[in-house]
């Protein structure tokens, strides 16, 4: 019986480590996934403050961020809401709204990747829109 | 015997009266102690982005600053007047004098003391000639009208001359150049510490809410009560930016440059109105800021 007890209390901590150990990844994946979109935004304004467009450049971060925005529509489930300091709260409250930001984004995205070297900067300012929005709503100081 | 206690009595009674208005009574300059100075509205129109007037001070058109619009604080919900010369609603028909007592001692033309929801204890820091500039700036905005409201906030027959004996602590005394430093590291300290007033939300406040200056910008309780203003102190050896050239980036560019910090908290806003600073200012800031550990 006692035995029975200690067996159920280990199995239990151990899927309780679990756990919190998948919601945890959850929080890493998420910073790391955002610095990748950083990086690629990085990229992208050295072009939109004068260096040369590049068509590769421009096509392979925006298709990195395109895919990184699509990566966060599965890195915020419920139960992981304190794995990572700077994401909000709030963001679990309006799950839909966010939801529609981050595919703002992925669209804006997309855009820039289209709108060739004319209507590069345009796009790109309307990126970095897209992205302020949402990180003024649902981002936190860390 | 009667009589004696309360003659005693009456005399307590005034001079408690005598010291408690001596103590929270406002005192306005007059014009005479303006300085003599021929206004620029070009540099009036830098300290309005740098003060970041817009953003308390925005309007049903949230691009002009005449005011009325909600700005929500723990205390109450304020609605912060008409920054434009309309006559009877906005400064059309104010004074210099009143300008510089309303910005630097936060006494209103009708002589009563200004919440300090306003942050005039960071504007008190400022040169006279820059708010003298300011005003010019914005008298030459075309003129809107608002619905001018009072604030939300119950207890203001308290509160108003409480903040009499506040101001005898909290007013920064004026920023005299530090002679040791660079041109470019004595600028952003004015404009961080005086007219950016970025000390109101990132620097703690003591048990009398006045601003704690030996923990200037080490971060503090974010002022809606949700969370913390982060700290400033050693921005690059935390790591936070590289160098003194990425945070300067930060600040003009934001997102543009694919920066994620600068947008929670009501900083957005903060960084719209930097980025419409000269860059060369944009960097005194950075590098001051940097210098901070």
């Amino acid at each position: 019986m006692k035995r029975n007890w200690i067996i159920g209390a280990a199995v239990s901590l151990t899927m309780l480590g679990t756990a919190t150990a998948v919601m945890a990844g959850f929080g890493e994946d998420r910073e790391a996934t955002m610095k990748e979109v950083g990086k690629s935004m990085k990229a992208l304004a050295e072009i939109a403050k004068g260096a040369a467009y590049d068509d590769a450049i421009v096509e392979q971060n925006t298709t990195a961020m395109a895919t990184a925005f699509e990566k966060f529509g599965t890195l915020f489930p419920a139960g992981s809401e304190t794995a990572s300091k700077a994401a909000s709260p709030d963001i679990w409250a309006n799950m839909e709204d966010f939801n529609t930001l981050r595919t703002n984004a992925q669209t804006a995205a997309l855009k820039v990747q289209t709108s060739g070297q004319d209507g590069f900067k345009a796009a790109f300012g309307e990126l970095a829109a897209t992205c302020k929005a949402c990180h003024t709503k649902y981002r936190l100081a860390d | 015997m009667g009589r004696v206690i309360l003659a005693w009595l009456l005399g307590l009674a005034f001079l408690t009266t005598g010291i408690f208005s001596w103590l929270t009574a406002p005192s306005p300059l007059g014009s005479a102690s303006l300085p003599q100075h021929t206004a620029n509205a070009a540099n009036g129109e830098l300290i309005y982005h740098i003060g970041g007037c817009i953003s308390c001070h925005k309007g049903a058109d949230a691009t002009v600053p005449s005011g009325g619009e909600p700005f929500k604080t723990p205390i109450g919900t304020f609605y912060p007047p008409n920054l434009t010369p309309d006559a009877e609603t906005g400064i059309g028909q104010w004074t210099a004098a009143q300008f510089v007592n309303a910005v630097q001692l936060g006494i209103s033309p009708k002589g009563q003391h200004y919440i300090p929801a306003f942050p005039y204890a960071s504007y008190h820091r400022m040169h006279t000639e820059d708010v003298l500039d300011l005003f010019a700036y914005l008298k030459s905005l075309a003129p809107g009208a608002s619905p001018t409201k009072a604030p939300d906030v119950p207890l203001q027959w308290a509160l108003r001359p409480a903040t009499g004996i506040w101001k005898r602590f909290a007013l920064h005394p004026p920023i005299m150049d530090d002679p040791t430093q660079s041109p470019a590291w004595n600028r952003g300290r004015y404009l961080v510490t005086g007219p950016g007033h970025c000390g109101e939300c990132h620097t703690p406040r003591n048990f009398m809410m006045v601003s704690d200056e030996t923990r200037a910008l080490a971060g503090a309780p974010h002022p809606d009560g949700k969370g913390r203003v982060p700290s400033l102190q050693d921005l690059i050896g935390r790591g936070k930016y590289e160098s003194v050239d990425d945070l300067a980036d930060a600040l003009s560019l934001g997102e543009l440059g694919g920066y994620d910090r600068l947008a929670s908290g009501g900083m957005a806003e903060v960084q719209a109105n930097i980025a419409k600073l000269p860059e060369t200012d944009i960097r005194a800031i950075a590098e001051y800021l940097a210098s901070i550990k």
